[in-house]
């Protein structure tokens, strides 16, 4: 299990996170924009080379913590495009983490973190 | 689906359960895709009551889309967060409507979600948001998308 | 039956006028002289939706008359010589692509797929209204009520 686990953040999808804007004071309002790497098979397309149904692959879930508690979730299906753009808000009153977690149908886990700091 | 292929699948399934115990198996039942209609897929979300259209839900959505498999949306509640308990995104005529449902809190700040979705054709979006009340309101936008080419 | 049929399109299509296609040279020395955006339509006699849109859209009499008046229509064959220059130099999503394009020869995007008259419409207005210039086709069609 261990090994199994360590191969899976050796090979993490690239996750991007952005903050908008870049300066912000305790308590504003600050856009955070995720972006994650992923091919979102919807199970429905057939692989052009051999004729066989891809199987469906996406991410299903996404959360994020806000100096570690649940703050938003999503729930995702197949039909969101590939390499998922997530876009929210964030009260940002507190200097915290902000770690976002993409699983997908497949068990697969990625993370982000970026640090949530006002001026 | 015919039988062959389902066997196949769950023979898949199957075998990756076993490998990794730590995924659930729901988790494997639900990544076939179902075809479903859209008053089943809201009907699911909504648990059976009808959302009202809604001048405080602004759906931003190009009205022509030049790549149907990149369309961006943007929903915008207007309502104190404390009001808004999740935004729902749907797309009435995809194989499955559903597309994804953000749960917010009051730590969002402002009830606000934008993502991209891939539309099969032209259809309608709809953006659901579901109320503290337990009351749904909605707004929706055609989206037109090209009626094919060739590969 | 199958004869006057055929009579009676051509009639039908003359008496509505048609796009008046122009070669790939031609096409960019007209531009170039009057100062107009090009539409390079790249097509093939196999494909079934470019069929569909130049039975339909391209019928369209506003179709006709927009195109003829803000643009200079190019039309190529995906497989032709010219099809190749054209996928080489400005990209090629498949049939049908449409590329819109400076008279300096610089692209300003290229759309994929047939479209409807009333769709088509609209998108050839992003163009030649020269909205283009300011904002991107989405950014304009998601203001677009």
């Amino acid at each position: 299990m261990w090994i199994i686990k360590k191969e899976e953040i050796k090979m993490g999808r690239t996750a991007l996170i952005k903050l908008r804007p870049r300066r912000y004071k305790k308590g504003d309002l600050v856009r955070v924009d995720s972006v994650i790497m992923h091919p979102m098979h919807t199970g429905l397309v057939k692989d052009k080379k051999t004729g066989k149904i891809i199987p469906a692959h996406y991410i299903n879930k996404v959360e994020v913590y806000y100096g570690g508690e649940l703050v938003t979730s999503i729930d995702v299906n197949a039909s969101v495009s590939a390499n998922p753009f997530f876009s929210f808000y964030i009260k940002a009153d507190k200097k915290a983490p902000l770690k976002i977690v993409w699983k997908d149908n497949k068990g697969e886990v990625t993370e982000k973190t970026v640090k949530i700091k006002p001026h | 689906m015919n039988r062959r292929n389902f066997l196949k699948m769950t023979a898949v399934a199957g075998a990756v359960v076993a490998v990794s115990p730590a995924v659930p198996l729901g988790l494997e039942a639900k990544a076939q895709p179902k075809k479903r209609s859209f008053e089943e897929a809201l009907k699911e979300i909504t648990k059976g009551k009808k959302p009202v259209e809604s001048q405080k839900v602004k759906l931003i959505a190009p009205s022509i889309a030049e790549n149907g498999a990149v369309v961006p949306v943007k929903v915008e509640v207007v309502e104190p967060i404390e009001n808004v308990k999740a935004i729902h995104i749907m797309a009435d005529k995809n194989f499955d409507p559903w597309t994804c449902s953000v749960h917010l809190t009051p730590q969002n700040g402002k009830p606000y979600f934008s993502t991209r979705i891939r539309l099969a054709k032209t259809m309608n979006v709809y953006a659901i948001a579901e109320l503290k009340d337990g009351s749904f309101i909605m707004a929706k936008k055609p989206v037109k998308v090209t009626i094919g080419g060739c590969g | 039956m199958r004869k006057v049929v055929f009579l009676l399109l051509i009639v039908v299509s003359s008496s509505f006028g048609e796009i008046k296609w122009y070669g790939l040279n031609d096409g960019f020395q007209k531009a170039i002289k009057e100062k107009k955006l090009i539409m390079i339509y790249i097509y093939s006699p196999k494909c079934h939706y470019c069929k569909r849109m130049e039975a339909t859209t391209f019928k369209d009499k506003q179709v006709q008359e927009v195109i003829n008046r803000y643009f200079v229509p190019i039309k190529v064959r995906k497989c032709s010589e010219n099809g190749m220059f054209v996928k080489e130099e400005y990209g090629y999503m498949g049939t049908p692509t449409f590329h819109f394009i400076k008279p300096d020869g610089n692209k300003i995007k290229g759309i994929f797929g047939a479209w409807p008259k009333e769709d088509f419409l609209k998108i050839l207005k992003y163009f030649y209204t020269g909205a283009y210039k300011t904002k991107s086709m989405t950014d304009y069609f998601m203001e677009e009520q």
